[in-house]
């Protein structure tokens, strides 16, 4: 499965990056499932479960053979997946990071340029 | 419990909370997978229909993890899993809670059938699940009701004041799913 930045399940949301389907259309096509990180405007309350939980899906998948991987946006905050924040959990509990793809605004511009950059990491 | 809130709000933006596998189906018990990664007829529909997607946690998941085996609401009810289930229902509830602040439109799409995510049905033990685990998928009883995930859930918004969200479930755990009838039957709940 893919963890993903909320951006790219909702991008209409997000009124300085494009309105770009095609991260999740190819997720979606590739036959992975989605863990989808909370948006940007989460209340710093909730964050820490938030946080939490999804490591705990890391260190539970990974424990059992599953692919994790991660897509960040380069241009959000924290990729948009509160990078930082994952870092240390996941270094706590001494858990590596999952295999990570940040992308830019070009990269999800149009449905061949998201391909060429995901075709090889969602293998 | 309050009622059930219509949800219909003045500001046009919609959002749906959908149950965790509806957009990841490697969170499901053994064998009642359906599809590889996302259940897409139902995402894309609610994509299409101007909702955001927010995915709710999987809470049986995070407490057996992925190799447990099938359950029952029987015997999730019990008070160390709604302590679970309470500590997810808080974090989410922030989330909501801001939605429903925004003046969105916010539904609930669960899992019905699902012990834990059930809106409309969930499972019960009676008369073979929950005894010696010799059971066949076909005899997993399904009964009106919520599951246990989405009673701690609506629990934690009625203290906070905020109605529970019109809400329906993709029965993907009855053992006569059909993944054409239900998708027609959200597009329904949705248009109501």
């Amino acid at each position: 499965m893919v963890i993903i930045a909320d951006y790219f399940l909702n991008p209409q949301q997000y009124k300085k990056l494009p309105n770009s389907p095609y991260v999740y259309e190819f997720v979606r096509d590739s036959g992975y499932g989605i863990i989808k990180m909370p948006p940007l405007a989460t209340p710093k309350v909730a964050l820490t479960g938030w946080v939490s939980s999804v490591a705990d899906q890391i260190q539970e998948y990974g424990n059992h053979g599953f692919t994790v991987l991660l897509i960040g946006m380069n241009s959000l905050p924290g990729k948009g997946v509160w990078v930082s924040e994952l870092k240390r959990e996941l270094l706590a509990r001494g858990v590596e990071m999952p295999a990570t793809m940040n992308l830019s605004v070009s990269d999800v511009a149009s449905r061949d340029s998201t391909k060429k950059i995901l075709v090889g990491f969602l293998r | 419990m309050k009622r059930a809130g219509r949800g219909t709000r003045k500001s046009g933006r919609k959002v749906a909370f959908v149950a965790h596998c509806l957009v990841n189906q490697n969170a499901k018990v053994a064998e009642f997978a359906r599809l590889p990664g996302i259940v897409s007829p139902v995402i894309d529909l609610l994509r299409s229909s101007g909702y955001v997607i927010e995915q709710l946690p999987c809470p049986e998941l995070l407490f057996n993890g992925v190799t447990r085996w099938w359950t029952t609401k029987d015997i999730y009810d019990n008070p160390g899993y709604r302590k679970h289930c309470r500590s997810l229902a808080k974090f989410t509830a922030d989330v909501i809670e801001r939605y429903h602040r925004d003046r969105y439109e916010v539904v609930l799409i669960g899992l019905d059938g699902s012990p834990s995510s059930g809106v409309r049905f969930t499972g019960t033990s009676d008369p073979i699940w929950g005894g010696r685990p010799d059971a066949r998928i076909e005899e997993y009883k399904i009964v009106p009701g919520r599951g246990v995930w989405i009673e701690e859930l609506a629990k934690e918004l009625d203290e906070r004041g905020i109605p529970f969200p019109r809400a329906s479930g993709v029965p993907m755990d009855s053992p006569d799913f059909d993944l054409g009838r239900s998708v027609a039957e959200l597009a329904t709940f949705l248009s109501d």
